[in-house]
This record gives structure tokens, sequence and C-alpha cells, in this order.
């Protein structure tokens, strides 16, 4: 995430070269999609707003003002206003559909780790989507409070207490279901 | 620090996801289709337009409180020439 390269894209998707416009994509696809995808749970879905976000982008491109923030962040507060929209939209909850990524340990490890990992992404599920966004913004897509605190249009000691608040819960929610305790 | 150890490999699933490979192929092509094009070609054009008369009206009124100091400056001056 490079400011000055997106300013530069931007000039250039103004001028009517789309190829600025794809370097976007290519830079972003990926921080946007592990926000989205935690956030909504749902690979295809996920994906379908992924697009809808570049999509949006490229249509409202003229409504960005550099002097009111980054790029980057202007992108993610469009996928978390999305992401929001189709929760409320769909009241019905989806089936999980978290992909799942092959662990390099034994089995009896992986038993053990995935049932771990279980408790850990029912401790988010449970979270507010104002505490979940904050929290994987900063935990998953490493944002600064600063950043943060723009996208979720917030003061930045306010991302620090929701971010405290939600390690402490996930800490609790640990102790409470595995007998552990972690240092987050 | 075994449990510590563990959260932070939660958090590596969670952060490693990547989108399937064909995903920004798919979203240039549906920018490339002629209907978001245009609407955004559109939206430029009014934007050029809406901050051309946006800077000429900010220039404009510039120049005219500037000729309105000069102005105000002459009469002050011409009347002090010409007072008795």
């Amino acid at each position: 995430m490079n400011p000055k390269k997106d300013i530069d894209s931007i000039t250039k998707i103004k001028q009517g070269d789309i190829h600025g416009f794809e370097e976007m994509v290519l830079t972003y696809q990926t921080p946007l999609f592990v926000y989205i995808v935690n956030i909504i749970q749902h690979k295809q879905t996920a994906e379908d707003i992924l697009q809808d976000v570049f999509i949006t982008a490229y249509t409202h491109l003229n409504t960005y003002n550099r002097f009111l923030g980054k790029f980057s962040t202007w992108l993610y507060r469009i996928a978390r206003n999305r992401c929001l929209n189709e929760i409320n939209r769909k009241k019905e909850i989806l089936e999980p559909d978290f992909p799942e990524l092959p662990m390099e340990t034994s089995p009896a490890e992986d038993l053990l780790n995935k049932e771990l990992f279980e408790s850990l992404n029912e401790a988010l599920d449970s979270l507010s989507f104002e505490d979940r966004s904050v929290f994987i913004l900063a935990e998953c897509d490493g944002l600064s409070h600063k950043d943060i605190a723009r996208i979720e249009n917030i003061k930045t000691g306010t991302v620090k207490s929701r971010l405290s608040r939600t390690k402490e819960k996930l800490r609790h929610h640990l102790k409470m279901n595995m007998g552990e305790d972690i240092e987050c | 620090m075994n449990a510590e150890n563990d959260y932070k490999k939660w958090l590596n699933t969670r952060s490693m996801i990547r989108p399937p490979v064909h995903m920004a192929d798919q979203i240039m092509a549906r920018i490339k289709s002629s209907e978001i094009k245009s609407s955004n070609q559109s939206r430029m054009i009014d934007t050029y337009y809406q901050r051309f008369i946006e800077n000429n009206l900010m220039q404009a009124s510039l120049g005219l409180g500037l000729a309105l100091v000069g102005l105000f400056r002459l009469a002050y001056v011409s009347s002090l020439i010409l007072m008795p």
C-alpha cells in the first residue's frame, strides 16, 4: 500500500488509462479479501462483495478526495459498508464456509489445533460487527490504529479500547472453553 | 507460551487467505464492459466541468476582489490629493 503510487494510478485512470485500475486491483484484492471473508465468513459471498467493492470504487472514483485520507482507507470503508449491508440484508445465517489452510503438524496436534481454532472462531463470531471489524483490520490486515479510526469513523482511542476489549473477550472465551490463557 | 503460539497460528490461518487467481481478471472484465466504462466516463466528464467552473469562479471572485481593493485605494489616494 503506497499512497503515492495510488495517486499516480488515479491520475492514469482519470486520463482514461484503465491499466491504472488494474494495478490497484492487484494491490488491494488480497488485503480486502482477507477483511471481507473474515467478516462475512462465506467464501462465495466474499468474492461477490470484493468484486462489487472494486466496481463501486471505479464508478465513484471522482468522489475520492485525497486530502481527506488514503485511497486504501477509502477502499476499506467501501468494503466495510458493503459487508454491513450484506449482514443486514441477509437475516438468515450463512453456513460457515471458511477456507481451511493445511497445517504442517502431526494429526494429534491438528486435532487439538482444530478444536482450539473452532473455539476462537466461535468467540470471534459472537462479537458485534464493529468489534469484529476493528479486530480483523488490526490483527489480520495489520492496519495502524489511525487508519482503522478513519475506516470506522471513530477516534483512535476508541479503536484501542475496542481492540483491548475484543482481545479480553477472546482470552476469556478461550480460558472458559479450553482452559488456556493467552497473551494476545 | 504454547497458547500464545496457537493464537498466532489461528491468526495466520485467518490472514493467509487469498482470493481466487482469476479474481483480478473477473473484476477487470466487468470494468471493461461498456456499461460500467461509459457510466464512469460520463461521471469523469461531469466532474471535469464541475471542477472547471469551480476553479474559474474562484479566480473570477479573486480578480473582482483585487479590482475593488484597487479602486478603493485609487479613490482614497485621489481624495487625499484633491483635498484642499
